[in-house]
């Protein structure tokens, strides 16, 4: 007598892809069925066939070069952003520009890291700056999460209002309950000048120089005004 | 998490710590060494452009298996040099041991491009889930996310692909060698 078993109950059963229980019960049929054994053992071969397709190491250099390729294509996006925020302004006027506009806030970090501390050690500290500037995180009145780029980007009008999920047209720092973001970034007074902050500090701890704020503003009127001088020294 | 921290070494430590089971994975797709090498650079670079889309719920390993199925799918729509070389290609780089001898690797690699043929001879979609579920040995509901499809095609597909490769198998008179 034919048995009614399908040969895709036989192959579920090699492959395990049925339950626990159908594993069991088909077990028991196999013991008995003769037909069904044979096609197991005709699917077994095609299962053994599959195990004997070798598949070589790869090679040494293949990490290396998909990570020099990434690194290559990333830094050859990079030279035409930091041409449109960051132009190659010498020191000391480089620092005057740079904190007179706190607007794309990380290219010009990144610029001034790199540009004076050298490609490799800037770009620790950028990413330093970055690692510490992504944890930061808040939470609107609605209980929306939002990032500390985004919000900033927002604030300073880069980023649409829409855009930022949480943010509403009409939200003001006033009736936007973000404590931790007042107490932390002091948006709802002066946006410009806490980014300002922040690079102050960085700049500080990366160059021998004190900065002080002598004039806020805020970022629609071109920003902070600050005093530069060598650590110290005289201004 | 390491996928959220953005940077280049974050992201060569994921790279290190799946190229293998990509690699691997790749190979068995396509069987031509310049074809796998070519879209593991392919799936690394979509992964890393895709980093910020990363889904935190899926494991790592799924997306990154569904990339590279979607490289290895474009790349043969694209009729790429590849994937229609594999079955011509004489030599390819085996994993072989040190033990062996060149007769045995070259019988090794003569039956193992031959089954490679075989594969290669299976739709796509066929190959992708027989690929998933024995070599890279994730369950239905995995290879289900990973390939987005319902888990019944999953099964189906499997069905079909171990069917169709057994026929093809014993035509060519490789199953009696087995």
């Amino acid at each position: 007598m034919k048995c009614k078993k399908t040969d895709s109950a036989v192959i579920g059963y090699l492959f395990k892809t049925i339950s626990h229980d159908a594993e069991k019960r088909m077990e028991k049929h196999l013991a008995s069925c003769n037909e069904c054994s044979t096609r197991l053992d005709r699917f077994k071969r095609t299962q053994k066939l599959l195990d004997a397709i070798t598949c070589p190491e790869p090679p040494d250099n293949l990490t290396r070069d998909v990570l020099t390729n990434i690194a290559a294509q990333h830094d050859a996006k990079q030279p035409q952003n930091r041409q449109k925020t960051a132009p190659d302004i010498p020191l000391p006027d480089y620092i005057e520009a740079l904190c007179k506009t706190a607007g794309s806030e990380q290219m010009r970090v990144y610029h001034f890291l790199t540009k004076h501390l050298g490609v490799e050690n800037g770009e620790a500290a950028f990413d330093e700056y970055l690692h510490e500037q992504m944890q930061l995180q808040f939470t609107t009145e609605t209980g929306a999460i939002i990032s500390y780029e985004n919000l900033i980007n927002t604030a300073t009008g880069e980023r649409s209002v829409h855009k930022t999920e949480g943010l509403t047209k009409s939200s003001t720092v006033e009736n936007c309950s973000f404590p931790t973001l007042a107490e932390e970034i002091g948006i709802g007074t002066n946006p410009c000048e806490t980014i300002c902050r922040r690079q102050i500090k960085l700049m500080e701890k990366t160059r021998s120089v004190e900065i002080k704020c002598i004039k806020h503003r805020t970022h629609k009127k071109g920003g902070c005004e600050f005093l530069i001088k060598p650590k110290g020294g005289h201004s | 998490m390491v996928q959220r921290t953005n940077d280049h070494a974050a992201f060569e430590l994921l790279v290190n710590r799946y190229q293998k089971k990509l690699f691997g994975y790749i190979w068995r797709f396509t069987g031509n060494k310049h074809a796998t090498e070519d879209l593991f650079q392919e799936t690394c670079m979509r992964i890393y452009q895709a980093r910020s889309s990363f889904n935190h719920e899926l494991p790592f390993s799924s997306w990154a298996y569904r990339i590279s199925t979607n490289a290895c799918l474009d790349m043969q729509k694209k009729k790429s040099h590849a994937l229609e070389k594999a079955t011509d290609d004489k030599i390819m780089t085996q994993h072989c041991s040190a033990h062996d001898t060149p007769d045995t690797i070259l019988e090794q690699q003569t039956k193992s491009q031959r089954i490679q043929m075989l594969l290669n001879e299976l739709p796509e979609k066929f190959r992708a889930v027989l690929l998933l579920k024995h070599y890279e040995d994730l369950s239905i509901k995995t290879i289900a996310t990973v390939l987005d499809i319902p888990e019944g095609t999953v099964k189906s597909r499997l069905h079909k692909g171990v069917k169709q490769l057994t026929v093809l198998a014993e035509k060519r008179g490789l199953s009696d060698e087995m």
